[in-house]
């Protein structure tokens, strides 16, 4: 149903812009063509693993290809148009490294309705705006560093929702708060690690929230979101049948709750976050803060945070930020009270549920130091040093045995708006 | 270590506190932020300008829609303004616009790239503000915002 409306919403911004374009010759600015982009070169000193900038992409840095272009060049277009004095339309493309290369991807497909200026609704396909920048991640232009913290937004498989939003904000003392609601069906896949394999999020309902207050300086924010998965990860079914089955509870009525918490269908991660930016003349900083709760046995909870300081110097901006992953306790070690050995068809479900019990959490460092530096007024170039310090890498790819879990990227990158 | 943090960082941060605080003071801001005479504003706040052309509010405090005007041409006019305003450099006010545009949260304020054409906005729309060099002031407009007080 959502999925028609917002085909329908696509199809509508397209005739409103090729309408407005044979309009063109009548009023002034009917639409606007803008866009982003990012031509980047990353080295890895260690060919052990890739790094990869977030779960959607399949490789990375390191592994694959010592020197690798692809981690975060990308380039995106936007048209956007005013329908009427307080409706517009904007569709986005990106197209960027993900799970099967390059190919170009809608990002945003929205229709915006602004009443008055307190209200603002929007429906289509909206950045998943799940923590402070989050929505923005491709546009490296208006961030310092070369990528977002791995640490922080690595972990993000969703990164646009087919759906609904609405701002409310309101004057409040010296600053400005507002408050989001949005709710919508994830539609990306990630990449599970074996080739060719994908984890479809499509139907996934995600809902979510945040309060922000926002005086010259200051921001404050504090969010809620949840995603609740549709379908279940390949490769998990039979297992979990297997463990459900009347006589396997018949040895051990313990494997039934294995079974229950070893998928993901229907089940959902929960994010939290609490943010606090300054920006005043030169100097900026961040902090950012996140728990992210999940009850899936393969895939437990984390916290996570950054902070990065950058000060401008004329037209350089040095700055360094540090962030870190660090896991939680998962709610069960997978124990499934079925004795070993009597029947091979038993030894594997008690091995399944054993290595999904054990699959790699989230503990991971970076230290990052960095300059941007303008080269003009709608483009920068950044250089930027990463030590990856991690203790089980899960924003990654392709770890092989003898990784110490240490690596050194050297980023340049050259980033510009249109 | 005593001695080196003596030494080498207390001149360090007394010199990144005399940037951060003379900055401020470096540029010789002479431009006045003008409204249609209809607007129903006297006066604006240096608050209330920022947030108007940050995006962050887009309305006057006469309850009208408001309608920023940047000035492109000469492009110093415009380095000034937000040099005086929010001590920010030109790329960093795009920086910040990129965040918004492609996020679909707001546009930066309409380009301009005359004076002439700034105040012929300015004196045809009830919410339009702009910033111009006070010598290029006519009866069209009046003055809301003045940066030398």
């Amino acid at each position: 149903m959502l999925d028609v409306i917002v085909r329908r919403c696509l199809l509508l911004c397209c005739w409103l812009l090729c309408v407005q374009q044979a309009q063109a010759a009548d009023g002034d600015k009917p639409f606007t063509i803008s866009g982003f982009g990012t031509v980047g070169a990353v080295y890895s000193d260690t060919g052990q693993v890739d790094i990869v900038r977030d779960l959607l992409q399949a490789r990375g840095v390191g592994y694959s290809s010592q020197l690798d272009f692809g981690v975060d060049s990308l380039l995106g277009l936007q048209l956007s148009t005013s329908i009427l004095d307080n409706l517009d339309a904007s569709v986005q493309v990106v197209s960027r490294r993900s799970q099967t290369g390059f190919d170009p991807d809608v990002t945003w497909a929205f229709l915006k309705y602004n009443p008055n200026d307190n209200l603002q609704l929007r429906a289509g396909r909206l950045g998943f705006d799940v923590y402070l920048l989050a929505d923005s991640r491709n546009v490296a232009y208006s961030y310092l560093w070369v990528r977002p913290p791995i640490d922080y937004f690595g972990n993000l498989i969703v990164s646009y929702i087919d759906g609904a939003d609405m701002v409310i904000k309101y004057p409040v003392g010296p600053g400005i708060a507002r408050f989001k609601a949005f709710a919508g069906k994830a539609r990306e896949k990630t990449y599970t690690g074996v080739p060719d394999q994908y984890f479809s999020l499509k139907g996934s309902d995600v809902v979510g929230g945040h309060v922000e207050y926002q005086t010259e300086s200051w921001m404050y924010r504090v969010g809620y979101s949840q995603i609740r998965f549709k379908n279940e990860f390949p490769g998990f079914q039979g297992l979990i049948d297997g463990l459900r089955s009347p006589a396997i509870n018949a040895i051990s009525p313990l494997a039934a709750t294995v079974a229950g918490n070893i998928g993901f269908q229907d089940k959902a991660i929960n994010y939290l976050s609490a943010g606090i930016a300054y920006d005043e003349g030169p100097l900026q900083a961040q902090l950012m803060l996140s728990q992210t709760k999940s009850a899936i046995l393969p895939y437990p909870g984390f916290k996570a945070g950054y902070f990065t300081a950058g000060y401008r110097i004329k037209k350089w901006t040095p700055y360094f930020s540090y962030s870190a992953a660090t896991p939680e306790h998962r709610q069960s070690n997978g124990n499934t009270g079925l004795p070993f050995g009597i029947n091979p068809n038993i030894d594997i479900l008690i091995l399944g549920a054993n290595a999904l019990a054990n699959t790699v959490v989230n503990k991971q460092s970076t230290l990052s130091l960095g300059a941007r530096y303008d080269l003009g007024d709608k483009i920068d170039l950044k250089i930027q040093v990463d030590h990856v310090d991690s203790t089980s890498p899960q924003v990654t790819r392709n770890a092989q045995p003898g990784w110490d879990g240490k690596a050194n990227l050297l980023s340049v990158s050259v980033n510009f708006v249109f | 270590m005593k001695t080196l943090v003596h030494r080498a960082l207390l001149p360090g941060l007394a010199l990144v506190l005399f940037i951060m605080v003379g900055g401020n003071q470096a540029f010789c801001a002479d431009f006045v932020v003008i409204a249609n005479p209809d607007s129903g504003i006297e006066k604006m706040s240096k608050d209330d300008v920022v947030n108007i052309y940050m995006g962050r509010y887009r309305k006057l405090p006469s309850g009208i829609k408001a309608m920023p005007i940047d000035l492109n041409t000469p492009i110093s006019e415009k380095t000034k303004f937000y040099a005086s305003m929010v001590n920010k450099e030109l790329p960093e006010i795009n920086s910040y616009w990129a965040r918004l545009t492609f996020s679909g949260q707001g546009s930066p304020p309409r380009q301009a790239d005359s004076v002439e054409q700034v105040l012929e906005i300015v004196s045809n729309n009830k919410g339009a503000i702009a910033y111009i060099d006070r010598k290029k002031l006519d009866k069209r407009v009046k003055v809301i915002f003045d940066s030398t007080p």
